[in-house]
């Protein structure tokens, strides 16, 4: 990993077209300003660990019986809205 | 037709898709970012369940569903920039699904609200997102619930 110092206001540079700014430093947070371009997705890693984490448990479903998980909702009374 | 085009499913067997039924994900999606295309699947018998599965032999399938069927109140805010990721589609052109994972009894089956899959269905482009207020939500919300039994809003 690549370990760099910077200061309040401070910024790095990644490629051509990411740039990440020191905007705030308190006593046991930072805030960071990113401008990175619109096909680049941005993510708190804890967030995206999770949701891979989900999606991985997600892919691994017993796909056989979702039939029974259909009228299982019926059964419960919900109906389709409309979005 | 290309291997692109060629999509596996155990119940389905061997699809030859058209173009506009193939969704891209450019990121591939989180934890199986190296997949790109998917395409819906569905069984009449299985609805409101969809299957998300991916194009080009890989075995791979997400369970999908409207999150709305699962709790009707839900208002996820989806940011300007994921919206224009897929190329800004309008209000009708937006599909917006949940990721599903099947648990045995099927009654704790969990649903994943905080980050939904978005599709413009004019373009096919489509992304999975965290919505922002993410901390109104969970990953996890039960399949079955009080709310959903009663189906109040």
């Amino acid at each position: 990993m690549l370990v760099l110092t910077r200061r309040l206001e401070e910024g790095i540079k990644i490629g051509v077209d990411i740039e990440i700014k020191i905007l705030e430093i308190r006593k046991n947070a930072v805030r960071i300003g990113i401008v990175a371009p619109k096909d680049v997705s941005v993510h708190r890693s804890e967030v995206y660990e999770i949701i891979q984490k989900e999606n991985v448990l997600a892919s691994k479903s017993d796909v056989q019986n979702i039939h029974h998980l259909g009228s299982l909702f019926k059964k419960k009374g919900i109906k389709a809205k409309k979005d | 037709m290309t291997p692109n085009g060629l999509a596996v499913n155990q119940e389905y067997g061997i699809l030859n898709l058209r173009a506009d039924q193939i969704y891209s994900f450019s990121e591939g999606i989180p934890g199986f970012e190296k997949i790109k295309q998917y395409c819906l699947l569905y069984k009449e018998e299985e609805m409101p369940f969809l299957h998300l599965s991916a194009v080009g032999g890989f075995n791979l399938e997400f369970i999908v569903v409207s999150p709305w069927m699962v709790l009707p109140s839900y208002k996820p805010e989806i940011s300007d920039e994921d919206i224009a990721f897929i190329g800004a589609p309008s209000k009708n052109d937006l599909i917006v699904l949940a990721m599903v994972v099947i648990s045995e009894p099927l009654g704790a089956s969990t649903v994943n609200m905080v980050a939904p899959v978005i599709i413009n269905s004019k373009t096919g482009s489509a992304k999975q997102v965290v919505i922002r207020n993410l901390k109104e939500y969970t990953s996890q919300q039960p399949i079955i619930t009080e709310n959903s039994q009663t189906g109040t809003t």
